[in-house]
């Protein structure tokens, strides 16, 4: 049976309307296959992506270096009034740190992951751990710093999907440090951070940290989120705004940690 | 035929990878190029007019971008393959084609592209239609310039690279 050429329109057409039925109906185990195959070499891209942006930097910044490495000459001397100075206070901190034993892991049950690449059109990222390693939807990634990095959205078998705090979905309750301030800190897109929702008497300055308040799931309480940036206060707004400087930088990142338990 | 189709299939494959994992440390602004839809524009942009491999080439395109993407499978390939159409038809229209054609419909195809896809996103998630407005701050310019000055290049090496290789095949020849 010789079909026409209307006729074949017709049934690449209806042919192409089921494919993208089933892509959709099956979209989580076609996700997990292609992105179970493409991890290994997206990891690979991403190293490079590394190696070779760290190099250009370097090169486009190399008269930099030259002034830098005056200006540390001098300040290496002064530095070396302080060491013996720290010496002193070493022998005091570490006391105190046995003390109070602030270590990470003794904070929050961890899992360290391995960032794998980005999304297109947004900002996540995904990381190498999945159901598989029992990662969950909603827990709290960050990095050795203590600075939080965003949440898990999506989790496949082999790999999960981390929206990051600048994300336009993500808002997060937070309070700025010292002030007892709460506020809301909402994801702008490319890596930019609104904090919101601070009332008009509260003085905030350039410079103050952010760190959540713990109101949300998930998410303990006193996580640096950013530093303040830049002030927008405007007469007729009942709150005042500020942009938040993140604490990471998304091209440095290779690996976090989530926290599982805290 | 089916070894052309494998090797597309592959192409776009590893052209999405190389989009999230290694432009990505070249993003100015936030923004990085979208590496699979300016070949998309230069196969159809040198393929013959009356070929039909460039829809071939926008499913594909499409459907690597919906993956990679996490949101619905179609949105994607739907947009390309009606851009791929229009793209076309301007192609049989222009008498012409020189540089300031070529950037006229790449700086078209990359603004209809990212505004049909904000639109479907906002309609989507049910947004605030303040996020479609959104996309005319800076970063969206600086996101047309950057794929407009890296579509032209490659297109000139490109273009360039089937040159050079018409000489080797007329020296063969002559031979």
């Amino acid at each position: 049976m010789r079909l026409s050429l209307r006729q074949r329109k017709v049934f690449i057409f209806l042919v192409g309307l089921f494919a993208l039925l089933v892509f959709n109906l099956y979209q989580r185990e076609i996700r997990n296959f292609f992105y179970s195959l493409s991890l290994p070499i997206q990891k690979f891209f991403w190293q490079k992506g590394q190696g070779v942006s760290n190099f250009l930097k370097i090169i486009s910044q190399i008269d930099d270096f030259k002034k830098e490495s005056e200006e540390l000459k001098l300040k290496n001397q002064e530095f070396l009034r302080e060491i013996s100075l720290l010496r002193e206070l070493e022998k005091e901190n570490k006391t105190l740190r046995e003390a109070l034993n602030l270590n990470l892991e003794k904070e929050f049950k961890l899992q360290i992951v391995e960032i794998s690449g980005k999304n297109l059109f947004q900002d996540s990222i995904f990381i190498d751990k999945g159901e598989k390693d029992g990662i969950r939807e909603g827990l709290a990634l960050i990095n050795q710093s203590k600075a939080l990095l965003g949440k898990v959205e999506k989790v496949y078998d082999n790999y999960s999907q981390v929206i990051l705090i600048s994300d336009p979905k993500s808002t997060i309750p937070v309070k700025i440090a010292e002030k007892e301030v709460e506020g809301i800190a909402r994801g702008e897109g490319n890596f930019k951070i609104l904090l919101d929702l601070i009332p008009l008497e509260t003085e905030v300055q350039i410079g103050d940290l952010v760190l959540t308040s713990g109101l949300a799931e998930n998410l303990p309480k006193g996580l640096l989120v950013g530093k303040i940036d830049k002030m927008l206060k405007r007469d007729i707004e009942s709150f005042q705004r500020a942009e938040i400087l993140p604490f990471f930088e998304i091209e440095n990142l290779k690996f976090a940690f989530l926290i599982l338990d805290f | 035929m089916i070894k052309n189709i494998l090797i597309l299939i592959f192409f776009f494959y590893f052209l999405v990878l190389i989009q999230g994992g290694f432009l990505i440390h070249f993003n100015i602004l936030g923004k990085i190029p979208n590496l699979v839809l300016i070949f998309l524009f230069i196969f159809l942009f040198l393929e013959e007019p009356r070929s039909n491999f460039g829809f071939f080439s926008a499913l594909l395109a499409g459907f690597f971008l919906d993956l990679y993407s996490g949101n619905f499978f179609g949105q994607n390939i739907l947009i390309l393959l009606i851009l791929s159409y229009l793209l076309k038809r301007s192609l049989f229209l222009v008498k012409n084609l020189n540089f300031i054609w070529l950037s006229l419909l790449l700086t078209s195809f990359l603004i209809f592209y990212n505004l049909s896809l904000t639109f479907i996103l906002t309609f989507e998630k049910m947004a605030d239609i303040s996020q479609f407005q959104q996309i005319f701050k800076a970063g969206f310019f600086i996101e047309i310039l950057y794929n407009l000055i890296l579509g032209i290049t490659l297109f000139y090496f490109l273009s360039f690279l089937k040159k050079v290789n018409l000489w080797i095949n007329i020296l063969k020849i002559k031979k």
